[in-house]
């Protein structure tokens, strides 16, 4: 009887453990963009900066909080809380002297999310937007918003910071090209269309991983083998480097369906199809340091012929990446950045190595915490400091607050960005 | 508040009085501990005053998989006692380490014997205390308040017991810092480098169920086996992950001791 018993306790552990995985999947609601926005004269861009600033809660559901920042990524407007670490996509449109916006919402931290219905009246600013004048400070945004559960809830939020918060001095870098494959944002960490998401989850940075394949092609991918949290393909597991490039690209999908990008594939789009500003890339194959030495000048060209001001990092977490880098044939090939006469690197060793290395950037650990001597020092040689990877509100309030951090990796670009757009430090 | 210690005065009296009628009858209502179930931990089962167990044994954690993306592992030693008090009470604690978090837990119960199950009901304080400043690069420091109400029920068979326990999880109190120490990448860090955060929250953050079996062993010596299922925002054991999701998270861990 006793051995009975454990017997079936223990299965039962097992099972309940085995049958318990990720998250639930996270779906958005669909918006008809065409019928509702139908007649209407689409944003320009003088009309998307005067949408643009810090708005404060006037009436309605404080599930999103007092502060809300409001910016822009392509013709999206989006819009970025702290409660609720919400994102906003919104599509508008002018007519008649009115504005109207209708998109959809996501709390990043969780499963929430629903339609926003949004509109400013002639008499609230409409009339200032239509004719491209003023600063939109005191415009009104008023409508409601669905939530999860299927209940609407009134909003008004009103205007009260005009700064362009596009143009701050600050990174909000993306992880993993703008999230985990945790935070369900419907597409994959690492992915093509993660980084084209990524500035609307409020990202003016992405980091993206590279690893190798067997016959020496740089791929964007975080970990070295493959598990069902990233390819859930019974076909493709064991070390990444084990695979052909050819046979990536033929059976290997990534949770939503993408393929795997090259190094080469991902730098081409964010170039050409996001308006990021800085791309770090975190090498975890340093034995193909040449291959991304190549791919970064290729890159850096392409970006110089589009005209695109996007500065492309080489990442060093460790001692075996900093000796690649160091004795690779290409590092001499690297371009002296002539406003600060650093090196295109990012180094998250120690201030002498990044001496050593010449490095633009230095991107310690945050659990070193502030190190302001450090980072002042650092400063005074044109060199930026980014600190990584903040994902705790309480902590990335004390870097945005008391830190002299450049930028900060992040999980939630979205939970930075409000929060740094919010701070005094944000205007 | 006032109705549950009523329900509590009646059901305590009942058992004293059913206990002076029985006299060892066959017929009684309550059954007393036998000398197997004198030395359990997890019971529910009412026992002598002055008696109860103490276990040394092992815990295995699996940190819920969305905060460690693999499957990550998480020993600790344990200690867990129980001793009885009069009036059918007990207090229970565990303490445990791997070094990297260290638990302390404390409560009381009130407890009640049947004839085929026991039942019990009682509240503890548990407080964690983490700290990995000695890995370089993870200056962190962490503590945590957490109060968990339970209800325990366990079956009374011949040799085994076999007891199941439901918990609520309400976190009370947190305190995280960063950068404490000095020297960090050859910098004297001034206090201003110090960040950290202290939260009074008193919200109910998740819940648990335990089950457990224990039985004699060898001579004097009985084991005890279990396995805690969470289902927490706060799982203790990931506390240097700094959860974010607003989701509750679920996580397992296996207990097995010897009651000395």
């Amino acid at each position: 009887m006793t051995k009975q018993l454990i017997t079936i306790m223990c299965a039962v552990a097992l099972i309940v453990s085995a049958c318990v995985a990720d998250l639930e999947p996270v779906s958005l609601p669909v918006v008809d963009y065409t019928s509702e926005l139908r007649g209407m004269l689409s944003f320009d861009s003088t009309a998307r900066r005067l949408l643009s600033g810090v708005y404060k809660r006037n009436e309605g559901t404080t599930r999103f909080g007092d502060r809300i920042a409001v910016a822009y990524d392509g013709q999206v407007v989006t819009m970025y809380t702290v409660r609720g670490v919400a994102f906003f996509t919104l599509r508008g449109g002018i007519a008649n002297d009115s504005v109207k916006l209708v998109g959809v919402w996501r709390g990043v931290q969780g499963s929430e999310t629903g339609i926003a219905r949004l509109s400013i009246r002639p008499s609230e600013g409409g009339r200032e937007i239509a004719e491209g004048k003023g600063n939109g400070l005191g415009l009104i945004l008023r409508g409601e918003i669905t939530t999860s559960s299927g209940s609407r809830e009134s909003y008004v939020i009103e205007k009260v910071d005009a700064t362009n918060l596009r143009q701050l001095d600050f990174e909000i870098i993306a992880h993993r090209g703008g999230g985990r494959n945790s935070e369900r944002l419907g597409v994959s960490e690492n992915s093509i269309p993660m980084v084209l998401l990524a500035g609307r989850l409020g990202a003016t940075a992405v980091e993206v991983d590279i690893q190798r394949t067997r016959d020496g092609e740089p791929i964007i991918f975080h970990d070295p083998t493959f598990t069902a949290r990233t390819v859930p393909s019974p076909y493709v597991i064991g070390d990444v480097d084990n695979y052909t490039l050819r046979q990536l690209k033929a059976v290997a999908r990534l949770v939503n369906g993408e393929t795997i990008p090259t190094l080469d594939e991902m730098l081409d789009v964010i170039i050409d199809s996001t308006e990021l500003r800085l791309v770090w890339l975190d090498v975890k194959a340093p034995s193909v340091m040449d291959a991304i030495l190549t791919s970064h000048a290729r890159a850096v060209e392409r970006a110089r012929q589009r005209g695109r001001d996007v500065d492309i990092l080489i990442g060093i977490p460790d001692d075996a990446t900093f000796s690649a880098v160091r004795n690779s044939r290409l590092f001499g090939s690297l371009e002296i950045d002539p406003k600060t006469g650093t090196l295109p690197i990012l180094c998250e060793l120690g201030v002498d190595r990044v001496r050593d290395v010449n490095a633009r950037v230095w991107a310690p650990r945050f659990t070193a915490g502030l190190q302001s001597t450090l980072v002042a020092e650092m400063k005074k040689e044109k060199r930026r400091c980014f600190v990584w990877t903040v994902d705790d509100q309480n902590f990335i309030s004390d870097f945005v607050s008391n830190g002299e951090f450049d930028g900060i990796l992040t999980n939630y670009p979205t939970l930075l960005a409000a929060m740094f757009y919010t701070s005094p430090k944000g205007r | 508040m006032k109705q549950l210690l009523v329900i509590w005065l009646v059901l305590l009296l009942s058992v004293r009085v059913t206990v002076k009628g029985a006299e060892g009858a066959d017929t009684a209502l309550v059954k007393p501990a036998t000398e197997d179930e004198q030395h359990y931990i997890m019971a529910a089962t009412a026992v002598d005053w002055w008696r109860g167990g103490l276990s040394a044994g092992v815990v295995f954690s699996v940190l819920p998989q969305p905060l460690t993306e693999y499957p990550i592992p998480a020993p600790m030693i344990e200690l867990r006692g129980r001793f009885a008090l009069p009036l059918n009470l007990a207090i229970y604690g565990r303490l445990g380490s791997n070094i990297a978090t260290n638990i302390g837990q404390i409560g009381a119960m009130w407890t009640l014997n049947l004839p085929v199950v026991s039942l019990g009901g009682g509240l503890s304080g548990f407080i964690t205390y983490g700290n990995i400043t000695y890995i370089d690069g993870f200056n962190v420091v962490h503590e945590r308040l957490t109060f968990y109400p339970m209800a325990t029920a366990s079956l009374r068979l011949e040799k085994v017991t076999l007891t199941a326990r439901i918990e609520a999880e309400v976190l009370s109190y947190r305190r995280s810092r960063l950068g404490d120490a000095e020297g960090d990448n050859g910098n004297d860090r001034k206090n201003q480098d110090v960040i950290g955060y202290t939260r009074y929250d008193r919200q109910l953050t998740g819940g648990a169920i335990t089950l457990s079996i224990e039985q004699p062993f060898w001579k004097n010596t009985h084991i005890l086996l279990g396995v805690t299922f969470a289902y927490s925002r706060t799982p203790y054991q990931a506390w240097f992950l700094y959860n974010t999701f607003d989701d509750r998270l679920f996580s397992t861990e296996f207990f097995a001791g010897f009651i000395l």
